[in-house]
């Protein structure tokens, strides 16, 4: 089961690195990655006074290590030594550029739209680990779903797309990927991890 | 009979809990949380810990001063700093404070592991 998850690709995290400090538990490993996000994404270091960037970076420091964040690690060491103007906009792209990273592959809830069971089966089992599934087997499902919880993505199957949903997606400003048969998932968590 | 193991961690930062905990899922290790030195001098009070993990820097008292008063009340409790505060310094303020090992962040599953077995009796 841990081998269908998928950690992050970013040149800014070495997931071997994070995975080795959690014991190889994956599961572990993308839930604290999760929890970084959730934790530091919004964190704007210019509006913390000198002390509190000393303590911030002083947990940032073993927190990213543990993570396989080294070069994150090596610049909240830096800062927290001495705060310089250089450091704290270097922290500032470093972290940005990870959280991005983080961004893309954060799980994602996903309508599924298919009348069939088999391929129903494929995806569930593939992005089951990965994302929260809601599925529909019928376009009215679907509508109803998407009047009732928040989606972030829809698969949605050639055999049962109408311009009806179609419009409604739009409406809402919500992605979707054609599911074009044979099924070549592969390719949709692809394209998934790049919406 | 085995006797379920309870041990104490001191550690301020809810995602740093996150990552001991989960090192210690399966372990048959039960933790409790304290999140400053002043909480883990109460919950060491109220029950009997196999063990007290020990983060230095905490707010409202931090792991240096709740250590010294701990062990003033409980001279054999094993008392394990985890801190990403490592210089020679700091290790050596951890030994004379009476804490019996001194572990890094990252925490190496494997240390962390050896460290436990060797001081839970």
């Amino acid at each position: 089961m841990d081998d269908t998850i998928e950690l992050p690709n970013s040149e800014y995290i070495d997931t071997n690195l994070g995975l080795k400090y959690l014991n190889g538990n994956k599961a572990l490993y993308l839930k604290v990655l999760n929890s970084f996000l959730t934790r530091y994404q919004n964190l704007d270091i210019t509006l913390l006074n000198e002390n509190e960037v000393k303590s911030t970076m002083h947990t940032i420091k073993g927190l990213s290590s543990t993570l396989g964040m080294e070069q994150l690690s090596t610049i909240a060491k830096a800062l927290h030594d001495t705060q310089t103007e250089e450091l704290t906009i270097k922290f500032s792209a470093t972290l940005k550029l990870i959280m991005t990273d983080l961004n893309k592959s954060q799980k994602k809830s996903i309508l599924i739209v298919d009348k069939n069971y088999n391929d129903i089966d494929t995806m569930v089992s593939t992005l089951e680990n990965q994302h929260d599934l809601i599925i529909g087997i019928t376009i009215e499902d679907a509508q109803q779903s998407l009047s009732e919880e928040k989606i972030d993505l829809v698969l949605l199957s050639t055999e049962l797309s109408n311009l009806e949903i179609i419009d409604t997606l739009k409406q809402k400003d919500i992605s979707f990927i054609s599911l074009q048969k044979p099924l070549n998932m592969p390719i949709i968590t692809e394209k998934i991890k790049n919406i | 009979m085995l006797k379920k193991i309870q041990i104490l961690l001191t550690e301020d930062k809810e995602i740093n809990q996150e990552i001991f905990i989960g090192l210690l899922e399966g372990t048959g290790i039960s933790v409790d949380i304290a999140v400053n030195g002043q909480e883990a001098i109460e919950k060491s009070r109220e029950k009997e810990y196999s063990l007290i993990v020990m983060d230095i820097e905490m707010p409202i008292m931090n792991g240096y001063e709740a250590t010294k008063i701990i062990r003033t009340e409980n001279s054999n409790i094993p008392i394990i700093a985890l801190t990403a505060n490592n210089s020679t310094h700091d290790r050596l303020k951890t030994k004379q404070l009476g804490m019996n090992a001194h572990l890094s962040k990252p925490i190496e599953p494997k240390i962390l592991y050896q460290t436990f077995s060797k001081y839970i009796a």
